[in-house]
């Protein structure tokens, strides 16, 4: 069997390190990583805990996928309570961390109550310790990393760990693996600050077995060829997600000046073509792409900014080859803000993989501080002198270091959007959902997406549905409910396996999954029981949700969105049709008009 | 006057080349020009995913074999790219 049956708990406050056997029960039921995860989250956490107390748990998981040689099997997430929202909390991460953890033996990580003093967590293999880390406190993740790989002379060990960002709370912390993949979203970086943990370390050479490793093989060389011979994939390969920039812009869903527009004039600077394109020095800001552990896809950019430009010329720090711009960076650090310049957008995410922030919320927060100056709520008093217009590029890297340090109007901005606003009196100027910044796609043109912003128990996800293609099919909502909701089910087990979602976007399909599963797991995998795990694991978010305080009035999006019609594009003169497709899609969901999931829901799911 | 066509992202693995030799000014407009038969003379398969738009509006699938395309149209084919 695929999973290592192991949890290690560790007990911060204690300083203990105890291993545990895996539910297995639970493991049949919940799969693995995000699933498993939340499960032992609900189980032991009460949802009404506030985020940032020693009562909160934070769980690194694995999926029984990760760490064998299926593609893309190198997933692991990170699930709590996320102070950027208060509702459950589910980071997904790449790189080589959760391939090395499993390899090491591990299906689980639970670090409960908080240490007296900073410390990271070592492993090697079955051996456990807590090290101290006070001399780490206070250091970005990109001196972190060969900190703690020179302290025990090892250049192999994988780390997963936070920057100043998470040490002061900033909502929107994360937690950064290989100094450039992080579990982004809803501050899971903060909740591990909050527990004085600043690393995880880890060398696995145990292995991983699988049940069958003759059907395994075949099963995994299968979705391999599948991904191959794919032309999606071949595109994502070539170009990353950075293509998505001409699609969003050209169909009119491309988030601009904090959704103000929904087309952006420096689309094109800010593209796939122009990442690959000598700029007027003759300097061109992509090297070559990158892979996760086992990934045959590389969708990973790795860049390096041109030497002269005005971020790095007195920064040699960041004149190095890192990871560059994806699709969501692009939008964030580009059109959200008005920024045409690429080399500063990589330079701001350069920052956030230093100082360990969501590059995503970062940006969202930004375009809200931009706006709020616009209509003069905030002004030059209140910035510390800054001039925060739309479209400066300058004032986008200033910024984003401040925010990095906690440093004066930073540290406002390091809250999210949604508290920024409200405390400078215009709290609809927030681009959230549940207080999670919107990603780079337009609720009134992708109406579907819209509904997944509103309904993904995370905050605004665009990574919790798969609209995509039919929202670039029509603007009309008919339909939506339906397919947002079977995607929700279907994205919630992938996400549970250890395998990368995309994989899924560029042609497997459901069957591949199910086959590895079965030959990796044992027992009796179909697509059945595969979609249905993952509506069982939605419920479950939803119920921690409810007990947690968010309710109906919850699952909804900005005016803007459902008030201002869109400007331009294919949804010209159009909003977003919340009010037709969200009583429908509770209804399909087998939940009451108020989005509570009936006895008969839960009881089908095996949640009653 | 030819059309302007625009193939975005992996739309041009499905051309000889990668799409290396694409040339989108070198497809005049006909009266009989649709949308679909457009994408076929580009050379895109009969099951590649796009959508399409046409001066800035888009136009449905359902349109493509009667939308008749005129001279120094801005037609643009796009995968429904999935997001990350």
């Amino acid at each position: 069997m695929s999973w290592q049956r192991t949890i290690l708990r560790v007990n911060l406050t204690a300083g203990t390190c105890t291993h545990e056997p895996l539910n297995m029960e639970w493991a049949e039921e919940y799969i693995g990583q995000r699933g498993l995860g939340t499960k032992y989250l609900s189980e032991e956490v009460d949802a009404a805990v506030d985020p940032l107390s020693e009562a909160n748990k934070l769980i690194i998981a694995t999926g029984p996928l990760t760490g064998t040689a299926s593609s893309t099997g190198g997933r692991w997430s990170a699930i709590t309570k996320g102070p950027l929202t208060g509702a459950i909390a589910c980071s997904n991460s790449g790189g080589q961390f959760g391939g090395e953890l499993k390899n090491a033996g591990y299906d689980m990580l639970i670090f409960e109550g908080r240490s007296p003093s900073p410390v990271y967590l070592y492993l090697e293999n079955e051996k456990a310790s807590l090290v101290p880390a006070d001399h780490l406190w206070g250091q970005r993740i990109w001196d972190v990393e060969p900190a703690i790989k020179d302290a025990h002379n090892d250049p192999l060990i994988r780390i997963a760990s936070i920057g100043p960002a998470g040490e002061y709370g900033s909502r929107y912390a994360c937690i950064v693996n290989d100094l450039h993949r992080a579990a982004g979203r809803s501050g899971v970086g903060a909740v591990m600050g909050s527990k004085n943990l600043k690393a995880i370390a880890v060398r696995g050479t145990a292995g991983v077995t699988v049940d069958d490793s003759k059907a395994f093989m075949a099963a995994a060389q299968k979705a391999t060829k599948a991904l191959a011979e794919s032309k999606p994939r071949m595109g994502l390969s070539r170009h990353g997600t950075l293509s998505m920039m001409d699609i969003t812009n050209t169909f009119g869903s491309l988030p601009t000046n904090n959704n103000r527009e929904v087309q952006f004039a420096g689309a094109e600077k800010m593209g796939a073509a122009a990442m690959q394109s000598p700029n007027e020095n003759g300097h061109t800001n992509l090297i070559t792409n990158s892979a996760c552990f086992a990934c045959t896809i590389g969708c990973g950019r790795m860049s390096h900014i041109d030497p002269q430009h005005f971020s790095v010329k007195d920064d040699p720090r960041y004149q190095t080859a890192s990871g560059g711009l994806e699709y969501e960076t692009a939008y964030a650090l580009g059109s959200a803000v008005g920024v045409d310049d690429m080399d500063a957008a990589t330079y701001a995410g350069f920052l956030c993989n230093d100082y360990g922030m969501d590059p995503i919320s970062l940006g969202g927060s930004i375009a809200a501080a931009m706006e709020l100056f616009d209509v003069g709520a905030i002004d030059e008093t209140t910035t510390g002198g800054m001039k925060l217009e739309f479209g400066s590029a300058e004032a986008l890297c200033q910024l984003t270091e401040m925010i990095g340090k906690g440093e004066g109007f930073g540290k406002d901005v390091g809250m999210g959007s949604k508290m920024l606003c409200e405390k400078y009196g215009r709290p609809e100027l927030s681009m959230a959902v549940k207080g999670q910044e919107f990603a780079a796609y337009d609720g009134r043109a992708m109406q579907g997406m819209g509904l997944a912003y509103a309904t993904s128990n995370r905050g605004a996800c665009h990574l919790r549905a798969s609209p995509y293609a039919h929202d670039f099919g029509t603007t009309e909502p008919d339909e939506k409910p339906q397919m947002v909701k079977e995607s929700q089910d279907f994205i919630a087990a992938i996400d549970s396996t250890g395998l990368c979602l995309f994989s899924k976007n560029v042609g497997l399909e459901l069957e591949h999954y199910t086959e590895q599963i079965q030959a990796a797991c044992g027992g009796s995998w179909d697509v059945e029981r595969f979609t249905t795990a993952g509506e069982r694991i939605w419920n479950m978010e939803k119920q921690f949700n409810l007990a947690a305080g968010l309710g109906h009035g919850d699952d909804t999006l900005p005016k803007r969105i459902l008030e201002e019609p869109a400007p331009s594009g294919a949804a010209k003169g159009l909003v977003n049709r919340l009010d037709v497709m969200l009583p429908e899609y509770y209804k399909l969901r087998g939940w009451d008009q108020n989005g509570v999931p009936t006895a008969d829901t839960l009881s089908r799911l095996g949640l009653g | 006057m030819p059309l302007s066509v625009k193939l975005i992202g992996h739309l041009l693995e499905y051309l000889p080349d990668g799409g290396a030799d694409f040339d989108g000014r070198a497809y005049p407009a006909s009266d009989d020009m649709t949308v679909t038969s457009l994408a076929a003379k580009v050379g895109l398969p009969e099951d590649a995913e796009f959508f399409v738009m046409v001066n800035g509006d888009h136009v449905v699938e359902d349109d493509w074999k009667t939308r008749c395309l005129n001279p120094d149209d801005e037609v643009v084919f796009c995968p429904p790219l999935k997001g990350g």
